[in-house]
């Protein structure tokens, strides 16, 4: 360790480096010697700068109303929040998207705003869409079995939800009920063929295979 | 079996790579979520299934149904690894989308020219592909197809950002256009490099198609628009077919200016590639795409005047391990591949057809 030029005694920990007419002088003190020496010998400017900057602080410290203080208040919150923030509807975070680049629903798009909108007017053409828009009406869906099915897990999203909550809770009669309920939505959904899945050409359907094999039983 | 009879099928399809001089395809893929659901990162499987579900019956209805001629439809999970290997050598599906996910669903139509993926990076994605440069033509099919499942389906749109989707750098539009150009002249005089850094002015990017150990194998190089949001649909595919087509000049032009003032290394060049294809018993994947990269050169100048446009797109996607391995029904190691693709190139390029003309090319 290297000890302080002035003392001898203490470890330099203050490092100053002087260039006077092309000449280098260097040199290694402790922070007791320097205080003495008023931090840098002949350095008015710097130590009138930190008078300064601890005379600032504490204006700020004693004022809250100031708008300085306001200002600098403000700005914590803001940094904290954009290191945790989160989507209400869909729970992705921020961070995941500056990791991915992907956002997790519609609404991140609303919730991210102010961020998002910096990001995507610094990568892309512009700012604003101006391309094709979706048509004014939608044909409302016909079909009970699919929206009855999609109610269905909707209501299964929510019943795993609770259930999570009541084990959480300890409430454990109700879990076993929410259980209950979420089997039979379960085994309801599997017995609905969800998504049809084309067999390959030359397969036969499935009927016919199961009716040969029956025969030959 | 490694592969799916529907998949096996469109391997025996014609290829798409088959543009005349150096824009062999246009690529359009189109990005679209259904308002309401997570998307694909961040949603359950129940999410996503209530998705594909509530997708598939919007397809199944008569007017989307007719803009997918005979199309077919198989859960992404009973695809092999082979299969999906194929479908993206043949341009139907991205290297991204073939890892298995939570309900995932290919559509594709009989013919090859369409296909969508349900629940990749975003709910709906819908791919096509055309010869050449066709960006207005292939545009019109997508946006009737677009149209006609936005009557059933409402998209998630915002009137600001426009079509919401998975990835910001894709809002807006939705829309990804790529072109596939064939560049070997320019990489020869050594412009090529500048010429594609420069398209970053116009907010397109560029990147091999067939990238082997950081160099393009077969000088084939894709290029793609990076913004999707402040520009209209038909305005950004015009000003990248401008783009490309300039490119494609200058590629034509260098080519001329090679063959008049190199002639005779120039077909020797051809002569020599074809000499490998021709007599080869063992060969890798980028030594193979370079020697297919000259025999197009040849071919396009009239050098091979038996050798078509169509003879090397074939070869080209015959060439790739998943076609491979599919006309073989079996897996291969790199080593069979490279004795597979050799004897391939052997039985196609037998014969006194395709060899060079002595008179060679019309200068």
């Amino acid at each position: 360790m290297m000890l302080c030029q002035i003392c001898k005694a203490n470890p330099a920990t203050i490092h100053i480096q002087e260039i006077v007419n092309g000449e280098t002088n260097t040199l290694h003190i402790c922070p007791e010697c320097a205080k003495k020496r008023n931090l840098a010998e002949g350095n008015a400017a710097n130590s009138h700068f930190h008078e300064m900057l601890e005379r600032l602080t504490q204006v700020i410290a004693s004022s809250a109303d100031l708008k300085l203080a306001e200002l600098f208040d403000a700005k914590k919150p803001q940094e904290e929040e954009e290191q945790d923030l989160q989507c209400d509807v869909c729970g992705a975070s921020w961070h995941a998207y500056k990791k991915n680049g992907k956002v997790g629903c519609a609404a991140c798009y609303e919730q991210f705003s102010q961020l998002l909108l910096e990001d995507i007017e610094l990568n892309q053409h512009g700012s604003v869409h101006c391309g094709k828009t979706p048509p004014e009406t939608v044909e409302q869906w016909h079909d009970p079995a699919v929206s009855e099915r999609i109610n269905l897990r909707r209501e299964l999203e929510r019943l795993r939800k609770s259930l999570d909550e009541s084990i959480r809770r300890e409430e454990f009669e109700l879990a076993a009920e929410i259980r209950d309920k979420i089997a039979a939505i379960e085994t309801e959904l599997k017995s609905a063929e969800l998504i049809p899945d084309e067999s390959a050409p030359e397969t036969p359907p499935k009927k016919t295979r199961a009716r040969g094999r029956r025969k030959s039983s | 079996m490694i592969f799916h009879p529907r998949i096996r099928h469109l391997a025996s399809k014609g290829p798409v790579f088959i543009g005349q001089g150096p824009i062999l395809s246009t690529f359009l893929s189109l990005s679209r979520n259904i308002e309401g659901f997570q998307f694909p990162a961040t949603a359950s499987a129940n999410i996503l299934e209530s998705v594909a579900e509530l997708t598939l019956a919007a397809m199944h209805h008569e007017d989307v149904h007719s803009l997918l001629p005979s199309m077919f439809q198989i859960k992404h999970e009973l695809l092999t690894t082979s299969d999906r290997d194929l479908l993206v050598e043949r341009e139907l599906m991205e290297r991204s989308h073939t890892d298995i996910a939570a309900c995932r669903v290919f559509v594709c139509a009989e013919d090859g020219s369409t296909s969508v993926l349900l629940n990749g990076d975003d709910h709906i994605w819908l791919h096509m592909t055309a010869p050449g440069s066709a960006f207005r033509e292939t545009w019109d099919r997508m946006s009737e197809l677009e149209s006609a499942l936005a009557r059933h389906l409402r998209f998630a749109f915002h009137p600001r950002y426009g079509y919401l989707t998975g990835a910001p750098a894709l809002v807006g539009t939705g829309l990804r256009i790529t072109f596939l150009i064939h560049l070997p002249a320019l990489g020869l005089s050594g412009r090529r490099k500048r010429i594609l850094e420069r398209l970053e002015d116009a907010g397109l990017t560029s990147a091999p198609y067939f990238p082997v150990d950081g160099k393009p194998a077969g000088n084939l190089f894709l290029i793609s628009n990076r913004t999707t949001l402040g520009e209209r649909e038909e305005d950004l595919g015009l000003r990248m077919t401008e783009v490309v087509t300039a490119i494609s000049r200058e590629e034509e032009r260098t080519r001329a200016e090679l063959i008049s003032r190199q002639k005779l290394l120039f077909l020797n060049a051809c002569g020599r590639a074809y000499g490998l294809l021709r007599n080869t018993y063992l060969i890798p994947t980028a030594e193979a795409l370079d020697a297919l990269s000259i025999m197009k050169l040849g071919a396009d100048s009239g050098v091979f005047r038996q050798f078509t446009r169509q003879d090397w797109a074939e070869l080209l996607l015959e060439c790739q391990p998943a076609h491979l391995c599919c006309r073989m029904n079996m897996a291969l190691s790199p080593m069979e591949r490279g004795r597979c693709r050799a004897e391939r190139f052997r039985e196609r390029l037998h014969g006194p057809e395709a060899a060079p003309e002595e008179t060679g090319p019309e200068s």
